[in-house]
């Protein structure tokens, strides 16, 4: 009975569609779009927080998000952006922000946003927890790691306290016993050892190229060529030819030993003219050096402008750093393209290459046309947009730009205008123009020592900053002005509290105008303040002479330092230049004499010999008519 | 390595069953496509759709996906080279910024070379190798499977108790 069922079974002809997989895959098709709509909110929530983050460099938080399905819309409610400075507190937060996206783009695989607004934006809000301020990556991208070592040197150029420095002179710390301050070999003492070795070794060269030169030996013999030659006989017409002969070879032997001599000189200039370089060169070390040592001591430069890069080189080498950050993440989401037909992307074998064929009417993969803002509360007002960020300028051709006026009267943040442009279809260029009308600045520390402290208490400050920045060159400029200021001064030294109070009531409005152009990697700053004229006007009296005194003294100790080396190298010069320069200028008098009597009696001997064959010819020819 | 011994012997299984010869040709040729695939892409999850729904032998494809898989690893150069031939053809750059700009086509990613060199292989051989397994399975079947089981050794064996309790199993929970 089962046999017959088996084989009815197996009789029965199977259709080609898997009829039980169907209930399998519509439970799957269930759980996807359940998972959509349960878990695509809190995935989207993530995302924001998680990119948001990165580009923040702190946390960031979003209260919701709601996503649409039929209109492939997304609302995003309160996104907070830690302020990585001042953690407990948000640099700003955005109450609404919502977008559309567009289906047509989307099954192409591309976002496209037409518009999106942005409302109820706060700044400097409390936070209900401490945002998390991840630390800087270990690994970082060439460009950033590049950046980062240029602006580092720049940085420690900026380093120092001022006021610091100008009381520990005061007091008489910083301009006692150099000892101690040598740290490890001076720079100059090290090029004026290798300078030492050098030296023997080019003289070891000079001597071998002097081996070839003609000896004692060789003018004699010259001579007595010279002197073998029978210059009278030049007239018979049957000697002359070996006179010629032996007078010409003579001729060339004296130039070949003078081409010798020549060489050999020209070898001695060389080694001379490197010599002296290298000196100019060791004296450019002692300075650095002295200007080290100073450093280490920590004796002040009373020049403004070192002054004001003091204290507020640091101040334009952030701002500097952070417009560098932004600059990077254009370059990273927004490449540069060369070209119309654009090269395909190469990948790692078995990848494959991409090729692109996307027309000017197609989207980029990204593509937000406009974001406006639109936010008015108890804090203030921000209006304006950002318009066209997307991956691919060229494609669009079109920029991206943004306009945003600001003005918060409850934070006394007044009047904010800001205008940015960045340009990637070509050479990228990032532009950005900002003023704030005014702002409150509190407890800026411009000195805060165990010895002195000079700390901006209050003040309202007007910026101004324009900057343009490409991959290779920055041009940033920074105008600020402080006005209603209050200090707080104290000093240990009644001298320095002098001071302070001296400097503070000079400057009841502060200016500062900084300057930061250049190549990345060699930017020139130009930094000028009020303040720094002022610091200069008033301790100038004071500690010039005692600075004058300890730069004197740590010059006279690196001489004495280097003053072994340097004499033995000073002796070695000048026995190069006295032995060699007496060799060579011998044997050269002594071939132009040779060869001017060669040339002279020479001379002579062919007028002679000219003379007396026209005496014979004339004899010859006497009473003969022709 | 387990896995694969496991499809191997699931494979092999198949082959001496009585599940139809098209549909493990089916299976193979369908390997063939995933196998040749060097990324997930769409044509990829069409393939595993149709294996789901459509009778084709799953074990066939998968255990013939890998093997392929192997074959297309040393032939990727030639799947980029003929792909980047195809992508380069002047004649069809008007299709393929249509289709490139076109909706959903693009997840196909059929821009990229491996991608278009291994879908063009994949396309020209899965007749070939639809026929081929086709009549190899029909040959084996035949000419190995019916002998052996013809033989003296295989009908002990079929006699024995041990054979029976595992035929009796094979039935109830195979």
């Amino acid at each position: 009975m089962t046999d017959k069922n088996n084989e009815t079974k197996k009789a029965k002809k199977q259709g080609p569609i898997r009829t039980g997989a169907v209930i399998p895959l519509i439970i799957f098709i269930v759980l996807v779009v359940g998972f959509n709509i349960l878990f695509l909110d809190v995935s989207i929530k993530k995302s924001i927080e998680f990119i948001g983050g990165k580009a923040n460099g702190a946390e960031v938080n979003v209260d919701s998000v709601k996503t649409s399905f039929s209109d492939l819309s997304i609302s995003v409610k309160r996104i907070q952006f830690t302020n990585k400075e001042i953690p407990t507190h948000n640099r700003f937060e955005i109450g609404e922000f919502n977008f559309q996206m567009l289906w047509d783009a989307l099954l192409r695989g591309k976002i496209v946003i037409d518009r999106s607004n942005l409302n109820h934006i706060l700044i400097n809000t409390k936070r209900a927890s401490k945002g998390f301020v991840p630390p800087p990556p270990k690994q970082e991208s060439a460009s950033s790691k590049k950046t980062k070592e240029v602006l580092g040197k720049a940085k420690k150029e900026f380093d120092g306290n001022v006021f610091g420095d100008i009381a520990g002179v005061l007091s008489g710390d910083s301009v006692g016993d150099t000892k101690g301050k040598f740290e490890g070999e001076l720079a100059s003492k090290k090029r004026l050892t290798s300078l030492n070795a050098e030296i023997d070794q080019k003289q070891k060269e000079i001597d071998q190229s002097l081996k070839g030169l003609p000896t004692e030996k060789d003018f004699t013999s010259l001579k007595s060529r010279f002197n073998a030659i029978a210059w009278k006989d030049l007239g018979n017409i049957a000697k002359a030819p070996k006179i010629l002969k032996e007078a010409d070879q003579l001729k060339k032997d004296i130039e070949k030993a003078n081409k010798a001599i020549n060489d050999a000189s020209k070898k001695v200039d060389s080694s001379l003219k490197f010599i002296d370089s290298s000196y100019k060169e060791v004296q450019g070390l002692v300075d650095q050096d002295i200007a080290n040592i100073s450093k280490r001591m920590n004796l002040p430069s009373l020049d403004p402008k070192t002054i004001a890069k003091m204290l507020f080189g640091n101040e334009l080498l952030d701002k500097i750093t952070e417009l560098k950050k932004y600059q990077d993440m254009a370059s990273e989401y927004m490449p540069k393209k060369k070209g119309k037909l654009e090269a395909p992307i190469k990948k790692p074998r078995g990848k494959g290459r991409d090729y692109r064929f996307g027309t000017p009417n197609s989207y980029p993969l990204f593509w937000l046309k406009l974001a406006s803002i639109d936010s008015k509360n108890d804090q203030g007002i921000v209006k304006g947009k950002i318009e066209n960020i997307t991956t691919n300028q060229r494609q669009i051709g079109k920029l991206t730009t943004g306009q945003i006026n600001a003005d918060f009267p409850g934070e006394n943040v007044r009047d904010i205008v800001s205008h940015l442009e960045i340009d990637h279809r070509d050479n990228p260029v990032l532009r950005m123009d900002a003023t704030i009308g005014s702002f409150p600045v509190a407890g800026k520390a411009l000195s805060d020592s165990k010895d002195v402290t000079f700390i901006i208490k209050q003040a309202n400050t007007k910026s101004e900053m324009k900057a343009t920045l490409t991959p290779e060159n920055v041009d940033m400029t920074l105008n600020n002005s402080l006005t209603n200021i209050t200090y707080e001064t104290k000093a240990k030294s009644p001298q320095v509290q002098e001071v302070l109070t001296d400097v503070s009531s000079k400057t009841k409005t502060l200016t500062l105008d900084a300057k930061g152009k250049g190549k990345w990697d060699s930017i020139k700053f130009d930094i000028k303040s009020n303040l720094a004229q002022a610091i200069q006007n008033s301790v100038q009296s004071l500690v010039q002479e005692k600075i004058n005194k300890a730069k004197a003294k740590i010059k006279a100790d690196v001489e004495k330092q280097i003053a072994g080396t340097k004499k033995q190298i000073d002796d070695k010069v000048a026995s190069l230049k006295g032995q060699y320069d007496k060799q060579l200028n011998q044997g050269k008098a002594q071939l132009a004499k040779i060869q001017d009597d060669l040339d002279s009696t020479k001379k002579k001997a062919e007028k002679d010999a000219k003379g007396g064959t026209e005496k014979k010819l004339k004899s010859l020819f006497k009473g003969i008519k022709l | 390595m387990t896995l694969l011994l496991k499809q191997l012997f699931a494979f092999i299984k198949v082959l001496n069953s009585d599940t139809g010869e098209n549909q493990i040709a089916a299976g193979i040729a369908c390997g063939l496509i995933l196998g040749f695939a060097p990324a997930l892409s769409l044509q990829t999850i069409l393939v595993f759709i149709l294996i789901f729904l459509l009778r084709i032998q799953a074990g066939a494809a998968f255990t013939a996906a890998f093997f392929f898989a192997l074959i297309a690893w040393a032939l990727d150069p030639l799947f980029d080279s003929i792909g980047g031939m195809v992508l380069e053809l002047e004649a069809l750059s008007g299709l393929f910024t249509v289709l490139y700009n076109m909706p959903i086509v693009p997840f196909t990613k059929f821009y990229n070379s491996v991608v278009m060199g291994a879908g063009v292989l994949s396309i020209i051989l899965f007749p070939v190798v639809f026929f081929l397994s086709k009549i190899l399975i029909q040959k084996y079947r035949k000419s190995v499977l019916e002998r052996f089981q013809n033989t003296k050794f295989w009908k002990a064996v079929k006699a024995t108790g041990l054979y029976k309790w595992y035929a009796k199993y094979e039935q109830l929970y195979g």
